[in-house]
């Protein structure tokens, strides 16, 4: 080998080694270190929000989960009381994120929030404005967005005291609960992400479902009712149950559920079993006028009778399907009624107008209120009877 | 760098290898003299025997058989030997013989092979070899009579290296049984073995088996390179060879592959392969190695497509569980909390509450444990087995967990490595050298340092070859014809090609269909040998 040839080598070598080490620079000193051990993080379950009692600024609750208290396998837990497996922990300032901030005064560990499942808001917020409250959970990147939103009257920490039934913890209870909103179809459940992307559409108003408590053989539980309806980012009024099943025929959200009706002609009622329903909304602007025609499409089956008569014949099936097709349009009619009354477009006639007709909505979206309340609704339901359960006609017939 | 650190210690080598070069001594015409040269050479002894006889028709002249105890058939010798040259009657018709070890040769002795040596120390190799020598006196050269005979192992199943259905024998220490093994699984003129000494102490045999007309010429003629330039006192293990002529020599990667059994190493020969055989040694080197090959094992091809394409898939499946699991256990746990569901991170957290150790150092630890276990385990005197089951199952495993100084998961995790680790033997020493790597890159940057490093060493794997052939492929340079033996495991009548960067002098290995006339006969391959 000779001296030059060498020295190329050389030279080479280095600018290898300064390659490979510009690289480990590079991959070593990027990316965040934020590591935080398993044991020594709070994972929140839910989250509260109220105002302090004094008013001004934020409190905000948290259900934390107490892991050491919930029963490992094989680690058997002598002595010592038995806590409840979870830790309920206040904390207040001025804005939502100083308030978890403060929490850590309390916490020995640090709160983690991305396991979060829901975020129960008092209404007194929700009245207030939703958008200062919920831009902490928005902006950062811990909590998730598809933390569930949930309205309550009362102070949210009597929501995380609720029994948790079958769970561990309330909050989980609650997401778990709020995923099988399709067995009755009363509730409406809204995460974060469905909210943000119903405000960002101007004209639509959101829905929130109310949790409240109630004293159950002297145990506090939780309970599902209605929907609060927040026009903008205020809440501005209720629908019942029944009403929020008319706004879910509607939005074609409704996948299953019960509905019982008087059968016609005949002492006793029937329940209905909801298989599947689909939902068809046009609005027709004419001069200035808006024209919204809703058709929903509905399967179901016969599930429970209460009459002595053999329903099942094509005549009796008929006259379900059309008593069904009434019922409904009855909840359809009765949410449209509230709706109108808070002047607030739950059912996004306006976002279907600005995908069709987007001119219309450019003309009419500032007075949209006005217009919604002025609409000329048609609805048609066409219900279709298609089963009758394992049996054919009543047993006693 | 390591290349330049390489390249450097062989030049540095080469410059250091001096020419071993003793003055040749010839044997001398002197009976006495060659005996007394013989027992300088070896030293007294005691296994050195040295019979002296008298040879030829009356009076007869001096002469003597040489032999190592222990190395000769006793049998041979006593009878095909001693007995034919003691045997008067022989002599009758060699009245005036004037070359009496070509008579002896000739006419005499019951031994098939034999050869004239006029040099002493050739003569000396001979005798260590095994051979018997035969000097007379008044001629300077010696008969090396091929006695060799020593106790060896019977052919067993290899121990590292078992399968369910198919052949259950196995290399043994002997090199000749060795290849007669692999002859008796191809009989095909076409078999080639090319034999060596290594080593300049120990003279070990070297061979090197190829299929002619199947392998790559150029292949072979690189082996022979590669192996005349070992400079190397001692070699007592292929792994010797392995660390001379591998492509990588720092990769955590063998660039050859290694076997104990001869059926693995006639489908590689098969494929165009070429094998090197070590004497005193079962392993056998095949090459070029691909790292897709660690994950093939003979009983794939002993059972139906469908079966072996799915244990294929577990043992990609295992290998990456055993170099990935703890290094994801570690960052989901330490960094990525968010990304497990909560159910089953609640449960985690259970787990792990109050251990006192971050969770990566409770990996690494108990990793660590483990593999000072497997080590004992294998140093082990078999008795003694009992005792690391105990210890290790019960006080380490069990007493941890319950005293609270390991959470319960990380113990799951590492038994989990510790299976799947040897689904895939080849690769055990990167699979846990990578993963302890990973785990301790997962434990200070997360997925980042995971994937940092995995991309790591696929640029490295990227860069490897072995014996002019990159070692991904077929996967990458995708050679889609042959990952039919890599994704899944074809029927055997549809690997109709053998792999295309090594068996391309003769790609086909069977045509398609069933019918074989007669001008398809010719497709062996050394009706057509190069």
């Amino acid at each position: 080998m000779t001296k030059a040839n060498d020295a190329g080598h050389r030279r080479l070598w280095w600018k290898k080694s300064l390659w490979l080490l510009l690289l480990f620079i590079m991959v070593f000193t990027s990316g965040c270190w934020d590591r935080r051990e398993l044991e020594n993080i709070a994972v929140v379950l839910g989250m509260g929000l109220n105002h302090t009692p004094g008013g001004e600024g934020y409190e905000v609750s948290f259900q934390i989960v107490r892991a050491a208290q919930i029963k490992s396998p094989g680690g058997s837990s002598g002595g010592g009381e038995k806590m409840r497996p979870f830790w309920i922990l206040r904390s207040s300032g001025p804005t939502v994120f100083e308030a978890i901030r403060n929490a850590t005064f309390q916490s020995s560990r640090r709160l983690f929030l991305s396991h979060s499942q829901v975020l129960v808001i008092n209404e007194a917020v929700a009245r207030e404005g939703l958008t200062p409250a919920l831009d902490f959970f928005i902006r950062a990147h811990e909590p998730r967005l598809s933390l569930w939103l949930l309205l309550t009257a009362e102070d949210p920490v009597q929501i995380f005291d609720a029994s948790a039934g079958l769970e561990m913890v309330s909050s989980q209870a609650i997401s778990d609960l709020l995923q099988q909103y399709h067995l009755t179809s009363k509730i409406r459940p809204v995460r974060l992400a469905e909210y943000v992307r119903l405000i960002m559409a101007k004209t639509t108003a959101n829905t929130l479902p109310v949790i409240r408590t109630i004293e159950n053989a002297g145990k506090k539980e939780f309970y599902f009712e209605g929907t609060g309806v927040i026009k903008g980012d205020k809440l501005v009024g209720f629908l019942d149950p029944i009403e929020t099943r008319g706004l879910l025929w509607v939005l074609g959200e409704v996948q299953g559920g019960v509905i019982t009706f008087d059968v016609p002609g005949k002492k006793g009622k029937a329940t209905l079993e909801i298989f599947t329903s689909s939902s068809t909304v046009t609005v027709q602007v004419k001069a200035d006028k808006i024209h919204v025609k809703i058709e929903v499409q509905v399967r179901s089956g016969l599930g429970n009778q209460t009459t002595y008569t053999d329903l099942s014949t094509p005549d009796q099936f008929k006259k379900l399907e059309t008593r069904q097709a009434e019922v409904i349009k009855g909840e359809i009619e009765a949410a449209l009624a509230k709706a109108r009354e808070y002047g607030a477009d739950i059912f996004g006639f306006g976002q279907q107008l600005y995908g069709h007709d987007n001119r219309a909505w450019q003309r009419l979206a500032a007075d949209w209120e006005r217009h919604f309340r002025e609409a000329t609704v048609e609805i048609k339901v066409k219900a279709v009877l298609v089963e009758l359960g394992l049996t054919t006609r009543p047993v006693l017939d | 760098m390591f290349e330049m650190l390489w390249r450097k210690l062989r030049l540095a080598h080469q410059r250091k290898k001096t020419p071993v070069s003793r003055s040749r001594r010839d044997l001398s015409p002197n009976l006495e003299a060659n005996l007394t040269a013989f027992q300088e050479e070896l030293g007294a002894s005691p296994d050195l025997i040295i019979r002296r006889l008298t040879l030829g028709p009356r009076p007869g002249s001096a002469g003597a058989l040489i032999y190592i105890d222990g190395l000769i058939d006793k049998q041979v010798v006593n009878q095909d030997v001693l007995l034919p040259l003691l045997n008067e009657g022989n002599w009758g018709k060699g009245q005036d013989v004037t070359d009496l070890l070509g008579y002896v040769a000739q006419s005499i002795l019951a031994v098939g092979e034999m050869q004239t040596e006029t040099e002493l120390r050739q003569v000396v190799q001979g005798l260590l070899a095994g051979d018997t020598i035969l000097l007379v006196d008044g001629q300077a050269a010696a008969l090396l009579l091929s006695t060799k005979g020593w106790d060896k192992r019977a052919i067993q199943e290899p121990e590292a290296e078992q399968i369910i259905q198919g052949p259950h024998e196995g290399f043994t220490e002997n090199l000749r049984t060795n290849t007669a093994l692999l002859r008796r699984k191809i009989a095909t003129a076409g078999l080639h073995f090319e034999e060596m000494k290594l080593g300049q102490r120990t003279q070990t045999a070297i061979a090197i088996a190829y299929l002619k007309g199947v392998v790559n010429e150029k292949l072979v003629e690189e082996v022979r390179l590669r192996l005349k330039r070992i400079n190397i006192d001692y070699i007592l293990d292929a792994n010797y060879l392995q660390e001379f002529i591998s492509d990588a020599p720092f990769s955590l990667f063998p660039t050859l592959t290694f076997t104990e059994r001869p059926d693995v190493v006639a489908a590689k020969l098969l494929e165009g392969r070429v094998a090197i055989f070590v004497d005193g040694t079962p392993v056998v080197n095949t090459v070029p190695a691909l790292l897709v090959e660690n994950f093939q094992s003979p009983d794939d091809y002993n059972f139906p497509y469908y079966y072996a394409t799915m244990i294929r898939w577990f043992r990609y499946l295992s290998f990456s569980l055993a170099v990935l699991a703890p290094a994801l256990f570690v960052a989901l746990g330490s960094y990525h909390q968010e990304l497990i569901p909560t159910p089953l991170m609640i449960t985690l957290k259970t787990a792990t509450e109050g251990t006192p150790f971050p969770l990566a150092i409770e990996v690494v630890m108990m990793g660590l444990v483990f593999e000072i276990l497997r080590e004992a385990g294998v140093r082990l005197a078999r008795p003694f087995g009992q005792t690391i089951s105990i210890v290790g199952a019960l006080v380490i495993g069990e007493a941890a967990v319950t005293a609270g100084l390991v959470g319960a998961p990380t113990i799951i995790v590492i038994a989990l490595t510790a299976i799947t680790t040897f689904v895939v033997p080849g690769l055990l020493g990167p699979g846990i050298f990578l993963r302890l790597i990973y785990t301790i890159l997962g434990g200070v940057l997360g997925a980042y340092g995971i994937l940092t490093g995995m991309l790591f060493t696929l640029l490295h794997l990227a860069s490897l070859r072995s014996f002019g052939v990159p070692y991904l492929a077929p996967l990458a340079p995708v050679i889609p014809a042959d990952l039919k033996d890599v994704l899944v495991r074809a029927p055997i009548w549809a690997l109709r090609t053998r792999p295309r960067l090594i068996g391309w002098p003769r790609p086909q290995r069977q045509p398609f269909g069933f019918a074989v006339d007669e001008e398809e006969k010719g497709e062996d391959g050394h009706d057509e040998g190069k």
